[in-house]
């Protein structure tokens, strides 16, 4: 396999907006708090906002201002690239990232924002899917929207019933995940939810998608991130350093459904598709799970979290609970995770924020900063593929 | 009837598409059949329905009324919302995905609901279901499943 994007790009720009809950910044809107990460990020690297040549973003929904409207209110001197990746979901960030990567490497852009931007004001994302459909059922939902299969942590609680089943996951395990999420967001003055959790209260929290409760899921929130990715040749007259992107993988399982009912996903035990990635990645980086300083996981639920961890080796199949239990994810763990307090805490992004940590840690400024970390990993989201995987060294 | 005795279904989901490529499924469980489709290419049977075969390609199909015998893989129960204030076992429905019996090919399974299963321990892992379709009008149904006696799953 080869790697042909290796250190020919780097991030080197990262901004955020202030969070909040849901519909809290509703009313500012997610065209302007688009704007404002791409300002700070632009900020950040020590860049003109009007040399902003392309943009690329994920996830098509009413959130996503295309940039030819984000342009209507920028100092943009030329819009040379823009697009968007087909399908994925929250899952596309990777796909975005080496969209940008291939564009400033191959001259069709100097500079790129990638850019997410989401407020729930009106329409929520964590609600149910019953009525989204007027005009008939996609493809993808048909068979499964009549029976009840309506809310996103289904597609997750699914997995975990049946890795509960066949590897003795509890339901305390995925607690442990969500507790750790917390304890990371308390020294993590931007992130919204802080307070620390407890088993009790985790189990105490109402159901969703048995077998996950509240506590599984993700939070529901606003902001926007924003990232600055070009060559390392314009990243020496710019300030910070570089974010340099090792190699990304993008993984686009065929036929997936929502819940997965195809022959290919035969044991329903990992995730839909990052077992493939994570191959992908390691084989034509030659980096391996054991050679990562700090890993940033799309943590749409507990659950999720628990498969990626497998998925991406740094466990065993059916060791990732246990791992979790006893601290393999802290700070002196195994392999720190999602030390900003991820999805399940600091704000939903759909993982922009964790690529934003994933360059803080690489420069030495994360708010739980892993000792002298050179290698970070991101993993995308856990549904609509193409999903996949982004190393990044210093 | 006693309450239990009523199906575990959720209130207010849109009907299935009764449109050429999906409705046979959704016919027959009028009929109280499931039926799925079995490619006349290479003979795979395959669900959920699609307008070719995801084995060979081929656009060419039947419909092939199946035992309607399964096991369930994994399941999920969730809060129906529209159960506020009335009489039934659970606040919850469950949903599962169901691998069936007597399929040529690589596994084919359904996701549908287990009407006779009410309370989060009534449902297994291994457990073994049978055909207890819905009929939603004269023309559509829904593919539902019950427990079979003595079936405890794993």
């Amino acid at each position: 396999m080869t790697n042909w994007l290796r250190d020919k790009a780097c991030i080197v720009g990262i901004g955020t907006t202030p969070y909040g809950k849901r519909g809290t910044l509703a009313d500012i809107g997610a065209l302007r708090l688009a704007l404002d990460a791409i300002h700070a990020a632009a900020a950040d690297a020590g860049l003109d906002v009007a040399d902003i040549d392309g943009f690329t973003s994920f996830c098509e929904d009413g959130s996503t201002h295309p940039p030819f409207e984000l342009t209507m209110a920028l100092p943009t001197k030329k819009l040379r690239w823009s697009t968007i990746v087909w399908g994925g979901g929250g899952s596309g960030l990777p796909t975005a990232v080496t969209e940008a990567a291939l564009a400033v490497a191959t001259g069709q852009a100097d500079y790129v924002a990638v850019v997410r931007s989401i407020t729930q004001g009106k329409v929520r994302m964590g609600g149910s899917w019953a009525d989204w459909y007027p005009d008939g059922l996609p493809q993808h939902n048909a068979h499964a929207i009549p029976m009840g299969f309506v809310v996103a942590p289904a597609i997750y609680a699914m997995r975990a019933r049946r890795h509960m089943a066949i590897h003795g996951t509890t339901s305390e395990h995925l607690a442990a995940v969500a507790m750790h999420a917390r304890a990371m967001a308390a020294n993590n003055p931007e992130a919204l939810f802080r307070e620390p959790l407890t088993v009790e209260t985790h189990q105490a929290s109402r159901i969703i998608a048995d077998p996950l409760r509240m506590f599984d899921c993700c939070v529901e929130t606003d902001g926007a991130a924003a990232l600055i990715i070009t060559t390392p040749e314009r990243a020496r007259d710019l300030k910070q350093k570089p974010a340099f992107i090792t190699g990304t993988s993008t993984a686009s399982i065929p036929r997936w459904s929502t819940p997965i009912t195809y022959a290919e996903d035969t044991d329903m035990l990992g995730t839909c598709g990052h077992a493939a990635a994570a191959a992908e990645l390691y084989g034509k980086t030659g980096i391996g799970p054991g050679d990562i300083d700090v890993a940033l996981l799309y943590d749409g639920t507990t659950a999720g979290l628990l498969l990626v961890l497998e998925d991406w080796g740094f466990c065993g199949r059916g060791e990732a609970g246990p791992m979790v239990a006893s601290g393999g994810i802290g700070l002196g763990g195994h392999i720190p995770v999602n030390t900003h307090g991820g999805n399940l805490a600091e704000v939903y992004l759909q993982g922009a924020n964790h690529l934003v940590e994933a360059v803080r840690q690489l420069r030495g400024t994360s708010h739980n900063q892993v000792k002298d970390a050179e290698v970070a990993l991101y993993s995308s989201g856990v549904g609509y593929p193409p999903l996949g995987g982004i190393l990044l060294h210093r | 009837m006693t309450a239990a005795a009523l199906p575990n279904r959720p209130a207010g989901m849109p009907a299935p598409n009764d449109n050429p490529v999906e409705g046979g499924l959704w016919r027959a469980a009028a009929q109280g059949r499931l039926d799925i489709q079995c490619c006349e290419a290479c003979d795979k049977h395959r669900n959920p329905p699609s307008a070719a075969c995801i084995h060979c390609g081929s656009f060419d199909w039947r419909w092939d009324t199946m035992p309607g015998t399964g096991v369930v893989m994994t399941y999920v129960w969730i809060p129906d919302p529209a159960r506020k204030g009335q009489d039934l076992p659970s606040p919850y429905y469950n949903v599962a995905v169901v691998e069936l019996d007597g399929v040529r090919g690589p596994p084919a399974r359904i996701v549908t609901n287990i009407i006779d299963a009410w309370q989060l321990d009534d449902l297994q892992v291994g457990q073994r279901v049978e055909l207890a379709c819905i009929k939603l009008s004269e023309e559509v149904g829904l593919p539902c499943f019950t427990r079979v006696a003595g079936s405890a799953g794993q």
